[in-house]
């Protein structure tokens, strides 16, 4: 296991997305969180789930800058798994509650959303249709938030502004793609 | 507005707060004007959140797949600290029980050994006391007592019979009844009681009120109740065993038959004059009556006798 000095360092290589630096948290927290919820009815399975959606919080805030850590990183794990499993335990409970309604209010709601989720669908498959390349760009940028200068050296641009250039290009590409996708 | 890379790049720095209050407040004002340029920047709105979809489920898919390459053993490293919590959550009480069960046992078994916290009183007669050979010699040196003027019995303060005794207290086993006697004015003419009231007791009665007897005074009442007593002693009464090891009495009617009473008993307890009262223990042959310290007061004398009979006479759970 990658050594870290501090938890600073450990954040910074996180913020890379550095798999050793998720490893790392991963075995030095899991167990914490895993008892929580199994003796709050979960399985280990869940345990994972989990964990896993924190580690995702973790990384996005990291990413957008927004990550404040006030107490350490075991703690925030904590609170964060737990509310998360809360939430979860809360809403198995009102799904157990609902079964006993009809449905009829779904269906309009489903209406309401459908129109936006085919959109999103229809996104979905033209990404999958972009090329690697292009897909691999479009993410490090818009997710992993990375720079431009780090996108150049990771995808073997020759400079920033180069790799800006095909991030438009890549967004044309898609837009042209979910323009000839059939819904 | 022409659609092109710097609106992308527009589009962009307006995402990442890079525009400056004025230039976000143009640009907005420019996404209402334009319809081109809202339909685009909507567009690209709605890939980002695709593509940001698909970023979450690809970190949680790698994420997955660390967690399932990692050996539980490599867990196990990480988990005695979790079960050292549990097994304190787990454990504290049982100890903290434990502890409390202990320690009120111990507190429990010193109490019922323990001689009463001594606090001293002025007592001339202390050693003419302890140097009693027997019980008799006791109650012959305590007769002296009170005939002495010097002695807090014996003071001209004293009540006009001044062969009385304040209050003495009298434990009384009577049949299944035992009961404890506060007797007043004891009269030193032999197995008299002027005066009696009951202060504790438990058992049921089986022929006669203790109190009966202590009233009766003029018919021979304690000749009676100690008779009883021996009547306890002969039939092994489980009441009088309850009790035995804590007789408490008054040496003024130990006549013989008293005598052969405190045999079984370890304490004889006899008040003072003033407020509080010492305690006879059984001795040795050579030394039969051994006296430990008195108790000391604190407001009502007769209050505390009973708290400190009621404790030292609570009655064993068969």
């Amino acid at each position: 296991m990658t050594a870290y000095t501090n938890e600073q360092e450990l954040l910074t290589a996180l913020r890379r997305s550095d798999s050793a630096a998720f490893r790392n948290v991963y075995i030095t927290h899991f167990n914490m969180v895993k008892y929580f919820i199994v003796k709050n009815n979960g399985t280990e399975e869940d345990a994972h789930d989990i964990f896993q959606e924190a580690m995702v919080v973790l990384f996005e805030q990291l990413a957008a800058g927004k990550f404040e850590l006030t107490s350490s990183l075991k703690t925030w794990l904590y609170a964060v798994c737990r509310n998360k499993w809360m939430k979860q335990l809360e809403k198995q409970k009102r799904n157990v509650r609902m079964n006993d309604f009809e449905h009829a209010d779904d269906v309009l709601l489903q209406e309401e959303i459908s129109d936006e989720s085919e959109k999103l669908q229809q996104l979905r498959k033209s990404l999958s249709r972009l090329g690697v390349g292009c897909r691999k760009l479009l993410l490090l940028f818009y997710y992993f938030k990375k720079t431009m200068e780090e996108i150049a050296v990771d995808l073997n641009y020759t400079n920033a502004d180069n790799a800006k250039s095909q991030k438009y290009k890549c967004l044309q590409k898609l837009k042209t793609v979910y323009s000839s996708t059939p819904e | 507005m022409e659609i092109n890379e710097e609106t992308y790049r527009l589009f962009d720095r307006y995402h990442a707060g890079e525009l400056s209050a004025a230039g976000r407040a143009d640009f907005e004002q420019l996404l209402l004007s334009d319809e081109q340029l809202r339909n685009e920047f909507d567009w690209l709105n709605l890939a980002v959140s695709e593509i940001r979809m698909n970023g979450k489920s690809i970190l949680k898919k790698q994420l997955a797949e660390i967690g399932a390459g990692i050996p539980a053993s490599a867990f196990e490293k990480y988990s005695p600290s979790i079960k050292s919590k549990s097994f304190f959550k787990k454990w504290w009480w049982v100890i903290a029980v434990a502890v409390a069960i202990g320690l009120a046992a111990t507190w429990f078994v010193l109490n019922r050994r323990s001689s009463p916290e001594h606090e001293g009183i002025d007592d001339a007669r202390k050693d003419a006391v302890i140097e009693s050979k027997d019980v008799q010699g006791t109650i012959v040196l305590k007769d002296e007592i009170i005939d002495d003027d010097s002695s807090p019995f014996g003071s001209p303060g004293a009540p006009a019979t001044s062969d009385t005794i304040s209050e003495v207290y009298v434990n009384s086993i009577s049949g299944e009844n035992c009961g404890v006697f506060s007797v007043r004015a004891i009269s030193r003419s032999p197995n008299v009681f002027n005066d009696a009231e009951r202060i504790n007791s438990s058992g049921s009665q089986d022929s006669m009120d203790p109190i009966y007897y202590s009233w009766n005074d003029v018919s021979g009442a304690t000749s009676e109740t100690i008779l009883k007593v021996e009547c306890c002693l002969q039939n092994s009464h489980p009441a009088f065993y309850t009790y035995a090891n804590r007789i408490v009495l008054s040496a003024t009617y130990t006549d013989t038959s008293g005598l052969r009473f405190f045999q079984h008993g370890n304490e004889l307890m006899m008040t003072d004059s003033k407020p509080g009262y010492f305690i006879l223990q059984k001795g040795s042959a050579e030394k039969p009556l051994v006296r430990i310290k008195p108790y000391s007061v604190k407001g009502d004398l007769k209050d505390t006798v009973k708290e400190i009979i009621s404790n030292k006479l609570k009655p064993a759970k068969k």
